[in-house]
């Protein structure tokens, strides 16, 4: 393929943009609705997972040192904790004092409360452990509990089976309502080149009989479709932070119980994914939709 | 050149379009083909640009083969023809030279060849001065200067021309008709004119080849459309 060809095939893509204007506008709103509905399901999805990331983080599991043992031998249990499970990512010993003075915090101004505990402390050294599966929540609480020196250990394992549900009903959810706005996209913009390239069927069959081969025919119009999609990508993109970021984040971040993830974390990776679908839909779209156009 | 020996077409409805036609046009001659609607001349071109395939039969245009062509070379062989309609099939969103030149970026040409080319035949056909023009926003005989000129543009070794006049009045017509005697004589083309005016081709003193109900029934060299029986 030549410099000129390339050349002659994006000016002819790029005025043939100009002379369909009415049909362009639609293809670009078209593309623009269909990325902007995946986009904004996709803002949903990413939230809840930093949601369930979030609760997650906080879910931990609480390992109590039996009381017969002084502070020295509590603190050195960490080893055999951490051997206990595999599932172990992250022992933490918290020393009575410690957690008392955190109990302290919490209560902020009722602190009052704990005023003279500090010599006769009720609560007990304990481990905070995290793990990397939450699934195996249960598992690894009888595991730990085992250890020799634990008195007793708190997990909520109820809470921990919840997040696993979310997160598979959410995943699951997640590729269905992609699959299927994939397939309504591709069907709407199918449609959409269809009627287009009906309006000029006239046209690719004068080329044909000219003795224009197929791929000359074919690539003004995917470059078409190429440009119209980047363009539709664009003015979804810029659709979905007015309206991530107007109206969602003013709107709910006041109730939220968790910070919102900003658009502009996400920026590049809609802007990745808006135009690549964009391009894909756009380019693939009307060259796989010209083929029964070029039949002549 | 072209060559058909026992070509018949049979429609996917039933319908007979051509029965038997045996026929031979050497390079650099001028051929009418005339007869009555629906005698099948328009079948007949369309198997030539691989268009229509024949049911059965064999032929030969230029240097491919009909009945055995690739799929990928059938540009190829719509490049060795330069076909023209009665509807002229002129692209209304590009200007002339555009419909005249886009023939040629089609088949690759650097733009400064094209340029030189096109007008050179656009002077040739007389429509220089209109390069810039819309086809809406010229006459009909100039439209199908345009498509005598797009045709032309790649050298074609043979020009088909399927009723080119049949939209036009007399006067222009017979322009164009003259038009395509000289291409036919001063740059040697090949040139196969479908018509039904009789008028117009007693005008001219050329090869006459009649069909009727998809046979030839006559094929004469200096005959006169008038003496024919179709
Ligand atoms: N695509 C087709 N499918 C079925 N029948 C067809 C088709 N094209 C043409 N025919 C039939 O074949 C016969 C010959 O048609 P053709 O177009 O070749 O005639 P023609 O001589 O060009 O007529 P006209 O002078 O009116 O243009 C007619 O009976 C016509 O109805
Ligand atoms: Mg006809």
């Amino acid at each position: 393929m030549k410099w000129y060809n390339i050349s002659y095939f994006i000016r002819e893509a790029v005025s043939s943009i100009g002379k369909h204007r009415v049909m362009s506008l639609a293809a670009i709103g078209v593309i623009a609705a269909c990325l902007l509905i995946m986009g904004s399901f996709m803002m949903v999805a990413v939230n809840v997972e930093s949601m369930l990331q979030e609760i997650e983080s906080q879910n931990e599991i609480l390992a109590y040192v039996n009381d017969t043992m002084d502070d020295e031998e509590a603190a050195g249990l960490g080893d055999s904790i951490r051997a206990a499970s595999k599932e172990i990512t992250e022992v933490t010993y918290i020393s009575k004092a410690e957690a008392l003075e955190t109990f302290r915090e919490e209560l902020g101004d009722d602190s009052d409360l704990l005023d003279g505990l500090e010599g006769d402390n009720p609560l007990r050294n304990r481990y905070c452990v995290k793990i990397k599966d939450l699934s195996k929540t249960q598992e690894v609480a009888e595991a730990i509990e085992s250890v020799d020196g634990i008195a007793d250990v708190s997990a909520r394992s109820d809470v921990s089976d919840k997040i696993v549900q979310i997160r598979h009903l959410a995943t699951l959810t997640c590729i269905i309502i992609v699959l299927v706005l994939l397939c309504v996209a591709l069907f709407i913009i199918s449609n959409t080149v269809n009627l287009a390239l009906f309006n000029r069927r006239e046209e690719i069959a004068i080329m044909k009989m000219i003795g224009a081969n197929n791929s000359f025919v074919r690539s003004p119009f995917m470059i078409e479709g190429l440009i119209l999609g980047i363009i539709g990508a664009l003015l979804a993109l810029v659709l979905q932070w007015i309206l991530y970021t107007y109206i969602i984040k003013t709107t709910l971040a006041d109730f939220a119980l968790f910070e919102l993830i900003s658009f502009r974390s996400m920026f590049w990776y809609l802007l990745g994914l808006f135009v690549g679908m964009g391009a894909l839909v756009g380019g693939i779209g009307s060259g796989f939709t010209i083929r029964k156009f070029l039949k002549v | 050149m072209l060559r058909l020996l026992d070509v018949s077409k049979v429609y996917e409805n039933g319908t007979q379009a051509l029965a038997g036609i045996n026929l031979r046009i050497d390079d650099g001659e001028f051929v009418f083909l005339v007869g009555s609607s629906a005698s099948g001349k328009s079948t007949l071109l369309k198997i030539l640009t691989s268009e229509v395939e024949m049911t059965s039969g064999r032929g030969m245009v230029n240097s491919f083969n009909l009945n055995r062509i690739k799929a990928r070379d059938i540009p190829k062989l719509r490049r060795s023809l330069g076909v023209v309609f009665q509807d002229f099939r002129l692209i209304d969103k590009k200007t002339i030279f555009e419909n005249v030149a886009f023939a040629m970026r089609a088949v690759g040409t650097p733009p400064r060849k094209i340029k030189k080319r096109v007008e050179y035949v656009l002077g040739l056909v007389g429509l220089k001065e209109k390069a810039d023009h819309y086809p809406t926003q010229i006459s009909g005989g100039e439209k199908q200067r345009v498509a005598i000129a797009r045709a032309l543009v790649n050298n074609p070794s043979m020009i088909i021309a399927d009723e080119p006049t049949g939209n036009l009045d007399p006067r222009m017509s017979l322009d164009i008709m003259k038009l395509l005697v000289k291409i036919n004589e001063q740059a040697g083309t090949t040139v196969l004119v479908v018509t039904h005016e009789h008028e117009l081709v007693d005008k001219f003193e050329k090869r006459v080849v009649a069909i009727r109900d998809g046979r030839i029934v006559s094929d004469r060299t200096g005959g006169y459309y008038q003496n024919e029986v179709v």
